[in-house]
């Protein structure tokens, strides 16, 4: 099992807050190999970025906690490792790239400076090296006039070249793992495209992983070699991205196909949301979390919490009728099934 | 001067949170975005007033400071009823004891000791709450509805005079505010200085911050989607005004002049120390610091405590102030 | 960037002018003002000469004109043409004084008062109007000239001194007391604010918290009296006169700058409270920001997080607040320099509201009021130097 990249197991974090204990990640867990694409899907709120955040220990604890479960790096505890060693990871051997690039660069120093920073930390490079070091990386990321532009500010880059920085940022020191959270929401949609293909591309060039974080399945749909489907932050489904897609097990999964808008979508076919809100992560439901939603519910939905459990080799679903014969994925209308 | 601050200080929020809009977010550790709407179903279902209300009820230090403040006015109200009855008239002097009673230690006739008149300084403590909370309360409502009526005038006609007016204002903002007061009551012969003079000074120069804020808070406001949702639904203009943008605009404006009813307070004694408020025999904690001044060495007392006076009342209008903020402040609700 | 600093020096125009307007209406037009007995003491006046006055002072022309001739006193430089002519002989004009051959003023001269100082000339634009030479430099092309000399803020009923001359005089001392009471904003006001920020909820934090909310709250003049009190009268009881600080005055018994302790602190007090609730509610935010996240995933240490990123971003408004305070500590001077006697500005001005000497007030006021107007004009334009943002212009709005 050691021979994994990445190791998630049954990892939960909770916020203890105020107003009562947030589950924020409740039980995820998966693998990923070296050079692999993982797609982690889910709504807001669904835990997919907090727990990223939980195993870069980038989570303020408190209010945090992490309450069990475990995070192998390397066959290394990420999640128990200390201060000092969890520096050295980040930046270096694991990186991230967040949803808005207009937040996320210091607006008052010089973008070369920042993309930079990473191989001066980690690398020991001096600071006049590794601003030398970052041309390259903007020229790699096909910013024009590199020697130029490192001596911006944020503020004189447009979004997509900021996210273009980002990812130059996150390239610097060879990473093994980049996650990316969310990294196109912000943008224009013609710029969405060109920043997955040349994450894509990179990949090829340098074989790491990549986590990329979304709430859009189409965007992981083409480039995933598996997917995670995460809801109020328990793991939905868990499968290579044939098996979730062509062979999904579990009704949010349908119920998250039903509402992608197809292209050759007619007057005539709809699209079916899910109907009903997320629920409160303070107040999950009892059994299933998503019973209350779900139009296959039976008794034992709201009573169980159903265990993720493999059901076919690779692929791995929490939904106790998961694999039964007959339980498939309904012609649903929009005005529900009645089960 | 401590008003003039208060708009510095106002005046680098504002402009911060105009370049990147985010003041208003609690700050804190970055925990993600996904967390915000944990919760927020139980506020549902409750009026904003009475939920104010309740987290103000909530607050210890600004319920501490309103029983205070109240107190305060109760005493200065009722002053004529038991004050001369118990210590003395505090606002004559008795020819015929005051040399047998000045500047006498405490003790239980006179609890703050007597001043260089014989006269009992907690009763001039008493009294002087009157003039202070008469020109506190009265020169913010001058300020006030100056403020309003000129930020509603500029909101409503728009254009070129909102454009005038808002210029007026910064005029009025860059002068700083004790050196303008100071100025004009300079000029009031000595003999016509007083209370009256003091609170048309003070209210007349107090109007530019609450014209700006609430113009901006009107602003603002308005760029909220239930204010187009009331226009799409065919709300007249008037209707907008006063039933969905004046009352949510309101909200900072009632913060700020609970803290000026303080900054008021101190401006009022800062003027009457200079000599350019009140006059005696009327009674002014100022005045009475800079009378006390020349006994120091012999009888402190005569200057600590209006000056305690002061600070407690002061203090106790901004924590109000800063109490009724985070009441209503719907973004910090979490 | 030269755009942001031409956009706010032309903002600054008119504000100059409005300030500058509300001043001379005040002085002037304020209802029972009286601007012959303000300017010449409260002499009783008989018609004749009150009629003269006004006439020679130029207050019986309208406002627009009295206004101009207002700022043209106060303006250290004027544009003068000199057309050549002989002026007629002027008994006013003492024996030896220098004349001018010239007869027209482009800009309306300055009014002197009544007693001429040496070096003046009549030209006649207006009639019993006499006009102070430049007294500093003249630079002239041909018949026009430029004359600069120090702006005319009056002279001073009690001893009929220039009062420009007596506030230049008292003016180092209270820059000196400003800038000690700068230099304790900084350290405390901003390390309370550090402290408070980083250990958010603390014992230290609550402290700050609610000691600021106290400062504050606290009439500046009673501190000071407080402090004069504790230091200088109490502890030198306790201690038998062994140890105490100066409360007033500088007789020479302590080093110079003892006598800046008390004054300072006192001054120091209400901008060193909201210097501190500023740095704290800067740095909680910028904390709270996405760049700050991102630092942390590099693999940045917390300290170089705090030190670097985050303070570099938190500093900019400080920094504006404590510049614009400058301004307000010196309108705020004539509070504690009352109260310590410190021969300042401020103590001139409270000296003179006593003894109702109204030219020296009015001419303190305006000497403040451009040194603040000023201030904050060289804060709005250090911005552009401060802020990347601003200083290569473009980015969003």
């Amino acid at each position: 099992m050691a021979d994994h990249l990445l190791e998630v197991n049954d990892l939960r974090m909770h916020f203890y807050t105020r107003d009562g204990i947030v589950k924020a990640v409740d039980g995820v867990s998966y693998t990923l190999d070296k050079g692999e694409t993982l797609g982690v899907v889910g709504e807001s709120g669904s835990g997919k970025s907090v727990h990223a955040l939980t195993m870069m220990q980038l989570i303020p604890m408190p209010p945090g906690k992490v309450v069990g479960g475990d995070v192998l790096f390397k066959g290394r505890s990420l999640v128990k490792m200390k201060d000092e060693e969890i520096r050295k990871i980040r930046g270096n051997e694991i990186t991230m790239i967040f949803q808005d690039p207009m937040t996320s660069l210091n607006p008052v120093y010089r973008i070369g400076r920042q993309i930079g920073e990473p191989l001066v930390i980690h690398k020991g490079m001096s600071r006049a090296d590794a601003e030398k070091r970052a041309i390259e990386l903007l020229r790699l990321v096909g910013i024009p006039n590199p020697e130029d532009r490192v001596r911006d500010y944020p503020h004189q880059f447009s979004g997509g070249m900021r996210q273009r920085a980002m990812i130059a940022m996150a390239l610097a020191c060879d990473p093994d793992i980049l996650i990316a959270d969310e990294p196109t929401t912000a943008l224009d949609v013609t710029i969405q495209a060109q920043i997955i293909e040349l994450m894509l591309e990179i990949q090829k060039r340098t074989g790491n992983a990549i986590i990329m974080i979304t709430h859009d399945l189409g965007v992981v749909a083409d480039i995933a070699d598996r997917i995670l489907v995460m809801y109020a932050g328990r793991p939905v489904e868990f499968g290579t991205t044939d098996e979730v897609f062509y062979r999904p097990l579990h009704p949010y999964t349908w119920g998250l196909m039903d509402s992608i808008p197809a292209h050759d979508m007619t007057e005539k076919s709809e699209l079916c949301p899910i109907k009903g809100q997320p629920p409160s992560l303070i107040d999950v439901p009892a059994g299933c979390a998503f019973s209350p939603r779900c139009p296959y519910a039976k008794e034992r939905c709201f009573k169980e919490e159903p265990p993720f459990r493999t059901i076919d080799g690779t692929h791995a679903a929490s939904c106790h009728f998961a694999g039964d014969v007959g339980f498939t994925h309904a012609e649903v209308t929009c005005a529900g099934v009645s089960a | 001067m401590s008003k003039d601050k208060q708009s510095r200080e106002s005046r680098i929020n504002e402009e911060h949170s105009v370049k990147d809009g985010r003041s208003g977010m609690p700050a804190g550790p970055p925990v993600s975005a996904e967390l915000a709407h944990v919760g927020h179903d139980e506020l549902a279902g409750r009026t904003l007033f009475g939920d104010a209300l309740r987290r103000l009820g909530r607050n210890k230090l600004a319920v501490a400071a309103l029983v205070w403040i109240i107190i305060v006015i109760i005493a200065a109200v009722t002053a004529d009823l038991w004050v001369p009855r118990f210590f003395g008239d505090p606002r004559t002097i008795n020819s015929v004891t005051a040399a047998a009673n000045r500047l006498q230690g405490p003790s239980s006739h006179h609890l703050m000791g007597t001043d260089e008149l014989g006269r009992d300084i907690f009763g001039r403590v008493v009294y002087g709450a009157r003039t202070s909370l008469v020109v506190g309360f009265t020169a913010v409502a001058i300020s006030l509805t100056i403020g309003l009526l000129l930020a509603a005038v500029a909101g409503f006609y728009g254009k070129w005079l909102d454009t005038i007016i808002m210029r007026i204002t910064d005029i009025f903002l860059a002068f700083p505010y004790i050196l303008f007061s100071i100025l004009i009551l300079a000029i009031v012969p000595p003999e016509a200085r007083g209370i009256g003079p003091v609170i048309l000074a003070i209210g007349l120069l107090g109007w530019p911050t609450f014209a700006r804020l609430y113009r901006g808070s009107v602003l603002s406001v308005k760029e909220n989607d239930y204010v187009d949702a009331g226009r799409a639904l065919g709300a007249s203009d008037a209707r907008l005004m006063f039933r969905h943008i004046a009352p949510n605009a309101i909200a900072p404006v009632i913060v700020y002049a609970t803290m000026s009813v303080g900054g008021a307070i101190l401006t009022e004694a800062a003027l009457s120390f200079l000599g350019l408020g009140i006059q005696p025999p009327a009674i002014s904690w100022g005045k009475m610091i800079e009378s006390g001044r020349g006994y120091l060495i012999v009888s402190p007392g005569l200057v600590f405590w209006p000056g305690m006076a002061i600070l407690s009342t002061v203090l106790a209008f901004t924590l109000l102030g800063d109490g009724v903020r985070d009441a209503i402040d719907v973004k910090m609700k979490d | 960037m030269f755009q942001y600093i031409s956009r706010r020096v032309l903002q600054f125009i008119p504000v100059f002018l409005g300030v500058t307007l509300l001043l001379f209406l005040t002085a002037n037009y304020l209802p029972g003002a009286d601007p012959i007995q303000l300017k010449m003491g409260e002499k009783a006046i008989d018609p004749a000469t009150k009629a003269r006055l006004l006439k020679n002072l130029g207050l019986d022309r309208p406002w627009y004109a009295q206004y101009v001739d207002y700022l043209s006193a106060l303006s250290p430089v004027h544009v003068v043409y000199y057309d050549g002519t002989t002026p007629e002989a002027d008994p006013k004009v003492p024996a030896g004084a220098l004349k001018q051959t010239g007869t027209v003023a482009l800009i309306i001269p300055r009014i002197a008062s009544e007693v001429p100082p040496k070096g003046v000339t009549t030209i006649s634009p207006r009639e019993g109007m006499t006009y102070t030479r430049g007294e500093v430099a003249r630079w002239a092309i041909g018949g026009l000239t430029l004359e600069f000399d120090p702006p005319d803020l009056g002279t001073s009923i009690y001893n009929g001194r220039k009062v420009l001359d007596i506030l230049g005089e008292t003016y180092p001392y209270t820059v000196k007391l400003a800038l000690s009471a700068i230099i304790l904003e900084i350290i405390f006001g901003i390390g309370a604010g550090i402290v408070s920020a980083i250990k958010k909820n603390s014992f230290w934090d609550v402290l700050v918290t609610l000691s600021t909310s106290i400062l504050v709250a606290l009439p500046v003049f009673w501190l000071g009296i407080m402090l004069q009190y504790t230091f200088a009268i109490w502890l030198k009881d306790a201690t038998g006169g062994a140890f105490y600080l100066p409360a007033t005055g500088a007789s020479g018994e302590f080093a110079d700058w003892v006598y800046l302790i008390l004054p300072s602190i006192t001054l120091a007090s209400v901008s060193t409270a909201y210097a501190a609730r500023i740095m704290r509610s800067q740095l909680l935010e910028v904390t709270g920001q996405d760049y700050i996240r991102t630092a942390y995933a590099k693999g940045l240490p917390a300290r170089k997080v705090l030190w670097g990123h985050a303070m570099k971003n938190a500093l900019i408004p400080v920094v504006t607040f404590i510049g614009l305070d400058f301004g307000g500590m010196l309108s705020g001077a004539i509070l504690t320099e009352s109260v310590f006697n410190w021969p300042g500005v401020g103590y001139t001005i409270f000296r003179a509201i006593v003894g109702r000497d109204f030219p020296i007030v009015y001419g303190g006021v305006t000497i403040i009021l451009f040194a603040v107007m000023f201030m904050n004009l060289l804060v709005d334009i250090s911005y552009a130097f401060l802020d990347p943002r601003i200083r290569f212009g473009g980015g969003e709005s």
